[in-house]
């Protein structure tokens, strides 16, 4: 028997709505700027051009894990506890899809967008990517089809995934309690993720989890006394969802017009964000460094 | 054939969202009102932009800024934040005469998402500024 179930992203849109209608009012009895109206309309024009690609290229990748799952290594049963082994198994998968897309330009090109924003509130987890498919981050998932996990239950799961990542967008919620903090991801976790300080660069890319990234080294506590600045290192200034959507593809376009190797050319395309061959770019390696440095030097005269 | 969700909800929610915050002030756009807060802009590590000089643009809507090392940076208002970036792809920079002695500069970059920024400056510091641009081109 085919085993069909529900979207979850389609299913949680009205939720969507309401908890987004929710934070504008909260911060605004708070008197907290939290939403600025052209931000707001690109993060939602890039979350509505999103669910529309997706749903374009929803055969495609139902085909190729379809296809992977027919060469399976074993017959998992649908049962709670193939569910429950597989919302690890996916969420381990996520951990190093994000971290691949802010480590490798390539797929930083279709991340990137997500993190444009200088605002964090709800719609900034709206704000996704158009061209993230077609970047083939979706193959990362293939693997679990091939450990015998059936598609539909990965699909669904991905959904979940992304559902759960809605709610901690949000400046709304200070801390959860402590075993809370340390198992799942957070909205204090996750504003770490997208703050540009370089003590938070590059950390915490749990999708549910934050056990990931405190066992492979990325995690990083939202310190009270720094808080967290939002965007991108080089903030676009635009709203434009056009630009916003493809600004970085048409930066590696260039950068692959002046690259005088393939050396460079690869370093270009899959390199670290900010890489340059005399290694003056501002990678978060770099900027964490030079930061660093600058603290240990400011350290003796205070 | 059967749409997986019905357009008018997400459609519905964006128009219903948008209403709110445009009734709740999010039209708002900043002023840089003094030079310490485009300096603030500039000095975050991740820009690492020791600024020595600053020209803040009459309208308030941008700033310039010049390091020791001749190297020129902007700040300028995107919605209600700053953003700040050194200018090291510059493509023209041209003066523009303004009523009452004021002058606009025009500076151009390769940037795709921000490429332009118009400042309203008086003569003198125009002159000097296109000057600094120019030698930072």
């Amino acid at each position: 028997m085919e085993l069909r179930l529900p979207d979850p992203v389609v299913m949680a849109i009205p939720a969507f709505i309401a908890l987004a209608v929710l934070e504008v009012l909260v911060a605004r009895w708070r008197r907290q700027p939290a939403y600025e109206l052209r931000d707001t309309a690109a993060s939602l024009t890039m979350g509505l051009v999103n669910l529309v690609q997706g749903i374009l290229f929803a055969g495609v990748i139902w085909w190729s894990l379809q296809a992977v799952y027919d060469w399976r290594l074993f017959d998992l049963p649908v049962t709670p506890w193939t569910w429950l082994a597989l919302l690890f198994a996916e969420d381990f998968v996520y951990y190093w899809f994000h971290r691949l897309s802010h480590e490798h330009r390539i797929w930083w090109a279709a991340h990137v967008n997500h993190h444009s924003s200088q605002h964090y509130n709800l719609s900034t987890a709206l704000r996704q990517t158009w061209t993230g498919n077609l970047a083939l981050t979706w193959m990362l998932w293939l693997p679990l089809a091939l450990v015998g996990f059936p598609p539909a239950l990965i699909v669904f799961q991905k959904g979940v995934s992304l559902v759960y990542q809605f709610w901690i967008h949000t400046e709304q919620v200070k801390r959860l309690p402590r075993w809370i903090e340390a198992v799942f991801n957070t909205p204090s976790h996750h504003r770490v993720h997208h703050a540009t300080n370089p003590r938070y660069l590059d950390r915490n890319y749990a999708g549910i989890f934050i056990i990931w990234d405190r066992l492979f080294g990325s995690f990083a506590a939202e310190d009270d006394a720094e808080p967290c600045r939002y965007g991108i290192v080089k903030n676009l200034g635009s709203f434009n969802p056009l630009r916003i959507a493809f600004h970085e593809w048409v930066e590696i376009g260039r950068d692959l017009r002046r690259a005088r190797s393939l050396r460079e050319a690869c370093g270009y395309v899959f390199g670290p964000p900010g890489w340059k061959p005399d290694g003056q770019g501002t990678t978060s390696d770099e900027l964490r460094r030079a930061w660093q440095s600058a603290q240990q030097q400011a350290a003796p005269a205070e | 054939m059967d749409l997986p969700i019905n357009p008018a909800l997400p459609l519905g929610g964006i128009a219903l969202i948008l209403t709110l915050v445009w009734l709740t002030g999010g039209r708002r756009s900043l002023r840089i009102a003094a030079t310490g807060e485009a300096a603030a802009a500039l000095c975050a590590p991740e820009i690492g932009f020791d600024a020595r000089e600053i020209v803040l643009s009459k309208d308030g809507q941008a700033a310039l800024a010049r390091d020791g090392e001749g190297r020129v940076a902007v700040v300028f208002v995107s919605g209600s934040h700053l953003a700040a970036r050194k200018l090291d792809d510059i493509a023209a920079v041209t003066l523009l005469p303004q009523g009452g002695g004021a002058v606009r500069l025009e500076v151009k970059t390769r940037a795709f998402t921000r490429p332009d920024f118009a400042l309203l400056l008086d003569a003198s510091d125009a002159g000097v500024w296109q000057q600094y641009l120019r030698e930072a081109a």
